[in-house]
């Protein structure tokens, strides 16, 4: 089997259609054509309307890492430490993020092909099923946990659990069927931008303005000090800084969206862009439930829609309201971008459609998979008994534990010159590169060491 | 799947797109019957190594992760 090679339709009948071009061809090349007189017009705001035609996939990677576990984690880390030493680090694991995400931009720019497509590619059958396998087995794990995030936020309004994850369900199949890639990113992205509400329920929490600068610049305070609890806390968000199925979302997203090595340095401010806006929400967030800490308020067992309620009395009603709009948005979110990850890693190993400007007709493998991952992820939050608690204490392990393999195939192509280019990573991309690396999978080995021996750690 | 071509009517463009504007504004490897064969990366004794370590690695890892998913079985109960 070659690298992916699917065959476009045979043509019959005069020419609109040639042999080698397909649908998929001409939708990609409507969106390329814009890019394309906007690089070389000359009409004025020309470069913001460029700008705005480039972005997505960042930013769309970036938010969906803010989803409904780990708007939950940060706000349970605003309920335990205040404000303090999680404000700055916040903004470094982002960073290591933005380090990790972009090389997965230039990939896709100078390749033309997604990550598990290289992967198959270059190392092989073997470690190209593997990849897929691991990333869709964990994806779907991740997906339960996002329609939980779903089921809990929309039960503050009193929406019922199967209407909610029916509707969560719907959403997700609804915005693939306009097959059609520029207008499921842009809707998408609409859905994201909701990730900002955290910012007024942070607003209304009324922050002191001093303490933030304080965290900012000393780090500090750190309530209870280093201990046990801490240490595992950041191992976990280091581990948890960048998951697989983001490595292959964005490579994926930005080869569908038809990025060249022309727009890598767009592709670049993008993914920062999306960094700083998930570290913003995330910000928001700890600051949002800060005061749950300074009222000694237990937050240790609260989920989506009792943080809603507990902050009610510091935040107001309005507040609570965009709190629980916000863990909503976060769980449909990244269920729209993690189920397309794994949609687009089986298109790319098997051979088959990995784009959403496929047509039903030929693409229906890849919208088969993707409403596959979704529906069973939602079917298992649906049934009665279903293990939910079992498959919420084991997915953070998988993704940690699964984070070295994908990491360490990044960083072998993104060095392989023959397919690279110029584009490799040069020395400095590689000092940062392979250090996150390291920090990354060190940590992520040692929150998942110690999650399934904790008797390891010193209590 | 080897996504072979469809037999039947094909798909018409309403917007009556050319075949050869769309060759013209996508790079060739950006046409999906364009894309050429890669090959195999030939790796460096490095990278050999470094793959025989993840291979080792993904066995301590279904390992690791089947513990987990027992420990969790039973923390669930």
């Amino acid at each position: 089997m070659d690298s992916g090679h699917q065959e476009p339709f045979g043509a019959e009948g005069p020419g609109l259609i040639s042999p080698d071009v397909t649908p998929e061809d001409m939708k990609r090349a409507s969106d390329r054509r814009r890019v394309r007189d906007h690089r070389e017009g000359h009409r004025r705001g020309r470069s913001l309307w460029l700008l705005w035609l480039l972005i997505g996939p960042g930013i769309l990677v970036m938010l969906g890492e803010n989803d409904g576990p780990s708007m939950i984690s940060y706000a349970q880390t605003g309920a335990s430490y205040g404000v303090g030493f999680f404000l700055p680090f916040i903004v470094l694991t982002f960073a290591m993020a933005y380090v990790v995400q972009e090389m997965t931009v230039r990939l896709g720019a100078a390749t033309k092909r997604g990550h598990a497509e290289l992967i198959y590619a270059r190392f092989g059958r073997f470690w190209g099923f593997f990849a897929m396998a691991d990333l869709v087995f964990g994806n779907l794990l991740t997906l339960v946990t996002e329609f939980i995030a779903v089921r809990a936020g929309l039960g503050f309004f009193g929406v019922p659990p199967a209407l909610a994850v029916l509707g969560a369900f719907l959403v997700v199949v609804g915005v693939v069927l306009t097959r059609r890639y520029w207008t499921w990113e842009r809707i998408t992205l609409c859905f994201a931008a909701f990730n900002l509400v955290f910012v007024p329920v942070a607003i209304l929490s009324h922050p002191v303005s001093s303490q933030v600068v304080r965290a900012f610049l000393t780090w500090g305070p750190l309530p209870g000090g280093v201990n046990a609890g801490f240490i595992l806390l950041v191992m976990s968000n280091i581990g948890a800084t960048v998951t697989p199925w983001m490595l292959f979302f964005q490579q994926s997203a930005v080869v569908d969206k038809g990025l060249t090595t022309a727009d890598i340095g767009h592709g670049r401010f993008d993914t920062a862009l999306g960094a700083v806006l998930a570290a913003v929400a995330a910000i928001a967030t700890l600051l949002a439930t800060a005061p749950l800490f300074a009222h000694h308020v237990s937050a240790s067992n609260f989920e989506g829609a009792a943080f809603a309620q507990g902050l009610t009395p510091y935040v107001g009603r309005v507040g609570a309201t965009l709190f629980a709009i916000g863990i909503v948005e976060a769980g449909l979110v990244a269920a729209i971008t993690i189920s397309s990850s794994s949609a687009y890693a089986f298109g790319e190993v098997t051979g088959s459609a990995r784009s959403l400007n496929s047509t039903l007709r030929e693409g229906w493998p890849f919208y088969a998979v993707l409403a596959a991952a979704a529906g069973i992820a939602a079917a298992l939050v649906l049934i009665p008994n279903a293990p939910l608690v079992f498959i919420v204490l084991i997915v953070n392990v998988i993704a940690v534990l699964a984070m070295p393999p994908a990491i360490v195939f990044l960083l072998l192509l993104v060095n392989d010159r023959e397919i690279m280019g110029e584009h490799a990573n040069g020395r400095l991309e590689n000092v940062l590169g392979i250090s996150v690396t390291i920090l990354l999978v060190l940590a992520g080995l040692v929150y998942g060491v110690t999650t399934i021996f904790p008797h390891v750690l010193p209590s | 799947m080897t996504g072979a071509p469809e037999k039947g009517r094909p798909e018409r463009d309403r917007s009556g797109i050319s075949p050869i504007w769309v060759r013209e504004v996508l790079e060739p490897d950006q046409l999906v019957g364009g894309k050429h064969g890669l090959g195999r990366q030939v790796l460096s004794r490095r990278a050999v190594l470094l793959l025989w370590g993840l291979r080792f690695y993904v066995l301590l890892m279904v390992i690791l992760v089947a513990v987990q998913a027992w420990n969790a079985f039973h923390a669930a109960k």
